[in-house]
């Protein structure tokens, strides 16, 4: 894309707080995306350290390091933590660093709401780790926060749902002010079919926020109301229905899977044709592409309740509406191979994470298109097969994309270089372990382990094990990544504005580190 | 080229659309399920 700006550099107007208070009370959306990526890292963390605890204790058959009460909570709070607190704070930091620069905006449209958007996922973090230390524990019912159990659990649950509120009206907050920026605020001359394919994912990903947030916010209110006002909506006993809820839930919740994996598609369709040095193939199909998966994923969540009761029809339906996703999402694989067919291609780690991330997370579309066929998931519901299969997706999908577009866009950032070694050591530790850790747990599910289960029969302790030597492999690959970001902003080789050769997008025009303020006089787009 | 003052009209309009939208979502949840 050819931009013509006359942003100067040397006129860079940087005047901001120091200290403490250029957090807490910062408007420019460099500042808040930085703090989006942090908080990120840190619950992702949090919810390791977790899934770590689960892991340790699933390493031999039997009960050894935690209670069956506390491994549920963990069990709940590592889905909670990695899907409201790591996964998604991580893209909208990626949203609120590169869109306004993508766009040749200078900032959010609603700089203020931005930083309130932020602040309100600190608090909620709280609210939801500190039901650890409430009477009766932490949430334990799952992540899915299923009725009846859910209403009948201590005041840990009344807590995890006033953080769910927070961060959906965070969450809300964020996606009014991506998709207004996007909307209102580009560049003169970039017309929507223009944006880089990375701001599509983002306008669509938002859409789809606004759309399932308020449901979820809906059923999460009727559960307090349930618990604490005397309301029967989901109360059996009372005239209610629990499986309503579970409907309402999942009409949230399965969007809300493509909500962490379109921005993942955006990272990538981003760094492979700059190490492809080609053009991304079939832009306006990938484009489409994403729309259609967003639509479609508001009209299969009942494939997650096959085994709720339902009519055959609807099964059908859900059935063949979830197969129909594997179109549009093959046209995406098809579209990043076709990328790189002949390209010009160099392995630097971003791009060696998007080209895992290719591999894994279409291996993990495969065992969901398995997962959909209703006689396979009758058998498979609730086992590690799903384990499997949503960590194939989530973590090689959306957590590789995120370690992809932080090396891809660390030198932008802090104006430094990378460890290319060592990000390569983080790439091929991270694919070993990751593998090790959830391949096994494929055999594990189509052997009839159940998930959420603290103590398990003797025949799966083998895989168990493998399981837990490569989750704590997995985890400690992680520290490698957190010193290779902080080797990086510390200092490290001078990064060019052109840092990577085939870089197209406009945020490549800008000299690195990126000044404070960018794009004050839109550039043109030819 | 929209002027500023345009701008900031149309992004206003366009947040407050989207926030009547998440408004209207909520109460049809809860409403539906009365």
């Amino acid at each position: 894309m050819a931009a013509v700006h006359d942003h100067d550099v040397a006129h860079a107007h940087d005047h901001h707080p120091t200290g403490l208070m250029r957090w807490l009370t910062s408007t420019n959306h460099k500042d808040i995306g930085t703090m989006y990526l942090w908080f990120s890292f840190i619950m992702f963390l949090t919810g390791g350290v977790m899934a770590l605890t689960i892991r340790a204790e699933l390493f031999q058959p039997g009960i050894q390091i935690v209670n069956p009460e506390f491994f549920n909570q963990l069990t709940t709070l590592h889905g909670l933590v990695m899907i409201f607190g790591a996964i998604m704070p991580a893209f909208v930091g990626f949203a609120n660093w590169q869109v306004p620069m993508m766009i040749g905006a200078p900032d959010m449209a609603f700089a203020r709401m931005n930083n309130w958007s932020f602040w309100l996922l600190p608090p909620a973090a709280l609210l939801l780790l500190g039901s650890f230390f409430a009477p009766g524990g932490a949430p334990a019912g799952g992540w899915t926060i299923y009725p009846p159990l859910s209403v009948q659990m201590g005041m840990g649950m009344d807590m995890a749902i006033f953080a769910i509120h927070i961060m959906g009206a965070s969450s809300i907050m964020g996606s009014i002010n991506i998709i207004t920026t996007i909307l209102n605020m580009r560049a003169p001359g970039m017309t929507l079919m223009k944006m880089p394919l990375f701001v599509w994912t983002w306008l669509i990903t938002a859409y789809l926020l606004v759309l399932v947030m308020p449901v979820l916010a809906g059923a999460v209110t009727m559960l307090l109301t349930d618990r604490n006002f005397g309301t029967n909506f989901f109360n059996a006993a009372g005239g209610g229905d629990p499986v309503m809820f579970q409907h309402i839930f999942w009409f949230f919740g399965h969007p809300e899977v493509y909500i962490m994996i379109l921005p993942a598609f955006g990272i990538v369709s981003e760094i492979i044709p700059t190490f492809a040095r080609k053009p991304l193939f079939g832009y306006s199909s990938m484009v489409y592409a994403t729309a259609s998966i967003a639509i479609l994923s508001c009209i299969v969540w009942a494939h997650h309740m096959f085994t709720a009761g339902m009519p055959v029809t609807g099964q059908l339906f859900f059935m063949y509406a979830t197969m129909l996703i594997a179109v549009p999402t093959g046209v995406k694989v098809f579209n990043w191979t076709a990328t790189m067919w002949r390209g010009s291609m160099t392995f630097e780690t971003p791009m060696l994470f998007a080209i895992g991330f290719i591999f894994l997370f279409t291996l993990g579309g495969f065992s969901g298109v398995v997962c959909a066929i209703v006689p396979i998931d009758i058998q498979v519901q609730d086992t590690y097969y799903v384990i499997a299969h949503f960590h194939y997706v989530l973590v090689s999908g959306a957590l590789f994309a995120i370690f992809g577009g932080a090396y891809y866009w660390l030198p932008k950032w802090t104006g430094h270089m990378y460890d290319e070694t060592l990000g390569k050591w983080h790439f091929w530790l991270s694919m070993f372990f990751f593998n090790l850790t959830f391949f096994v747990q494929h055999f594990l599910g189509l052997a009839g382990m159940p998930r959420r289960i603290p103590d398990y029969a003797l025949q799966f302790a083998d895989f168990n094990m493998i399981s837990s030597i490569g989750a704590f492999g997995f985890g400690l690959s992680q520290l490698v990544f957190l010193y290779v970001v902080l080797k990086c902003i510390r200092g490290g080789a001078k990064a060019t504005a052109q840092t990577w050769e085939g870089a197209k997008t406009l945020e490549w025009t800008l000299p690195s580190p990126a000044p404070y303020h960018s794009f004050e006089t839109p550039p043109v787009i030819r | 080229m929209k002027d500023d003052a345009e701008r900031r009209r149309a992004a206003i309009r366009t947040a407050l659309f989207l926030l009547a939208t998440v408004i209207a979502l909520f109460v049809a949840v809860i409403v539906k399920n009365w």
